[in-house]
């Protein structure tokens, strides 16, 4: 039937309450599509493996350098004083306090994090890996920064994703994204879109924290913190730190950057400028303080906005991964064996 | 995605619903963690706390806020033994590169032990201590938690550090006998 005889054949009213109801649906409609497909759409996997390889191999690292103080932190000799979690917080070592356990949760995570780094059953190994950080971190605050807050947070939504998603995308490994012959290796943009809005939710809640800050205001802020001798880390000339010029432009550089940073990296013009000046405040904090794994989870975070073409041109650039590729590269002799 | 089944969430129009609403429940949830006004985020954090508490996505970006701290500080163990000898005890230090990753753990417990409000703190660190510097042949009799402060001067004034040495714990372990130190 066409849609002319459906008109004549239809009342006049029922026909205009029918297209009002449509147009009345339409937005919200057309934004919950929008909002499912920011949320679920798939995409070429590589900047997913990037950010997944980095946040396992941060853990791997986390992990192994708190290997000589592992009982010192964690056991119930150590420094610790007898640990309190807060109603709904959990962590293994609520339950289990033996030595033994705490050798047995490392590596249960260090196990977990290489499963990931490697993409093998991530399903499984995922929430492993968050389940052995999160009690490692929330057995001891007392030795926690910023930095290890965050990276517990990346584990958190790794975890969530890991769970809702099949493992035929989730431990999709370097080598699938470049083997010859397969499919385009596709996963869903959740873990980059959680990650996104968490980047972007760090810098104005950092920047309003700071607004009341009388050295923030007058431009010190960085000559104090520059100056504190348990963060100093590597040498920085005594005429910068305390030079009042380059302090007010170190202190007003570093808010203007937080407050830019936002919302430049989801321009896509200047999402690449925003990638560079906001690694390259980390990397200088990093650089003159001691900020631990602070500038590592940062880095993890800041993969989530690279695109798919460019976390190819970063993967293949590490250095076991072309090798592991000519060798996968068919053979250009067999075809002709087979005519 | 390659291969298999999507998934019950990716491919299910309920399963679908059911993401889309755990992904904005999130951001609800971070938005209202992160609240920029004090007395707002308050009361919003109680709300949450539930749900962050139980996926560990506890955050505080309040990083060098409102102002950077002024003080430097180092925070040390003087152990007196039983035969009257005396030692210094330091926490673990690294060097800037590789060591850091482990040391900026020992320099963040310092900072917090120095403070009197983490108290609770400073017996376990000092039984601790006790039992690492321990040796056969003495006893430890004495162990005192010392802090060295200085109040960073006016920026740009370029005046040197003054430090205060305080002893700000003393940790006798049970049964030993009192040996005064020799001086």
């Amino acid at each position: 039937m066409c849609p002319r005889a459906l008109h004549r054949l239809s009342p006049l009213n029922e026909h205009v309450v029918i297209d009002r109801r449509r147009s009345l649906l339409a937005p919200p409609r057309r934004f919950f599509a929008a909002w499912g497909q920011f949320w679920l759409a798939p995409m070429r996997a590589s900047t997913y493996v990037l950010m997944r390889s980095a946040l396992a191999l941060t853990v791997i690292v986390w992990l192994v350098m708190v290997l000589p103080d592992l009982f010192a932190f964690y056991s119930e000799s150590g420094v610790r004083p007898n640990p309190v979690y807060s109603d709904y917080r959990y962590g293994l070592f609520q339950w289990f306090q033996s030595d033994t356990a705490i050798v047995v949760v490392l590596v249960m995570t260090l196990v977990a994090a290489c499963a990931v780094l490697s993409g093998n059953l991530v399903r499984l190994f995922g929430p492993l890996m968050w389940l052995g950080m999160m009690s490692f971190q929330l057995d001891n605050l007392s030795v926690l920064n910023a930095g290890d807050e965050l990276l517990r947070v990346w584990c958190a939504y790794f975890a969530i994703f890991a769970v809702v998603t099949p493992n035929s995308a989730s431990s999709i490994s370097v080598r699938d994204l470049y083997r010859p012959n397969r499919d385009e290796a596709l996963a869903p943009v959740w873990l980059l879109r959680m990650a996104q809005i968490q980047i972007t939710l760090i810098y104005p809640a950092s920047v309003i924290a700071k607004l009341d800050g009388g050295t923030w205001q007058d431009g010190t802020a960085a000559l104090y913190a520059l100056q504190v001798r348990d963060f100093q880390r590597l040498w920085v000339p005594e005429s910068l730190t305390d030079n009042l010029a380059v302090g007010r432009v170190l202190t007003y550089l570093t808010l203007a950057i937080e407050i830019a940073v936002p919302v430049l990296l989801w321009i896509p013009r200047t999402r690449r400028f925003a990638i560079v000046v906001g690694m390259g405040m980390h990397l200088g904090f990093d650089y003159a303080m001691r900020l631990g794994f602070f500038v590592w989870s940062m880095a993890i975070g800041y993969c989530a906005f690279l695109t798919p073409r460019e976390a190819d041109w970063i993967l293949r650039k590490l250095p076991w991964i072309e090798p592991a590729l000519e060798l996968e590269q068919p053979d250009p002799v067999a075809p002709m064996a087979t005519m | 995605m390659h291969g298999d089944s999507p998934g019950f969430f990716y491919r299910s129009r309920v399963g679908r619903l059911m993401l889309c609403a755990l992904s904005t429940g999130l951001v609800v949830v971070l938005i209202m963690w992160n609240f920029p006004d004090p007395d707002v985020r308050a009361g919003a954090q109680d709300q949450v706390r539930p749900v962050v508490n139980a996926l560990a996505i506890n955050q505080g970006w309040g990083l060098f806020a409102p102002n950077p701290t002024r003080t430097s500080a180092r925070v040390y163990a003087e152990i007196t033994f039983s035969d009257g000898s005396r030692e210094v005890f330091d926490f673990p230090d690294g060097e800037p590169f590789i060591g850091v990753l482990r040391e900026f753990r020992w320099r963040k417990l310092e900072r917090r032990l120095r403070q009197d409000k983490n108290s609770a703190l400073w017996r376990p660190v000092a039984q601790w201590i006790e039992v690492e510097v321990g040796r056969a042949d003495v006893d430890v009799v004495r162990v005192e938690l010392v802090r060295e402060q200085s109040r960073l001067a006016e920026a740009g004034s370029g005046k040197p550090l003054v430090w205060e040495v305080e002893r700000f714990h003393t940790y006798v372990p049970a049964g030993t006998p009192s040996v005064e130190p020799v001086e």
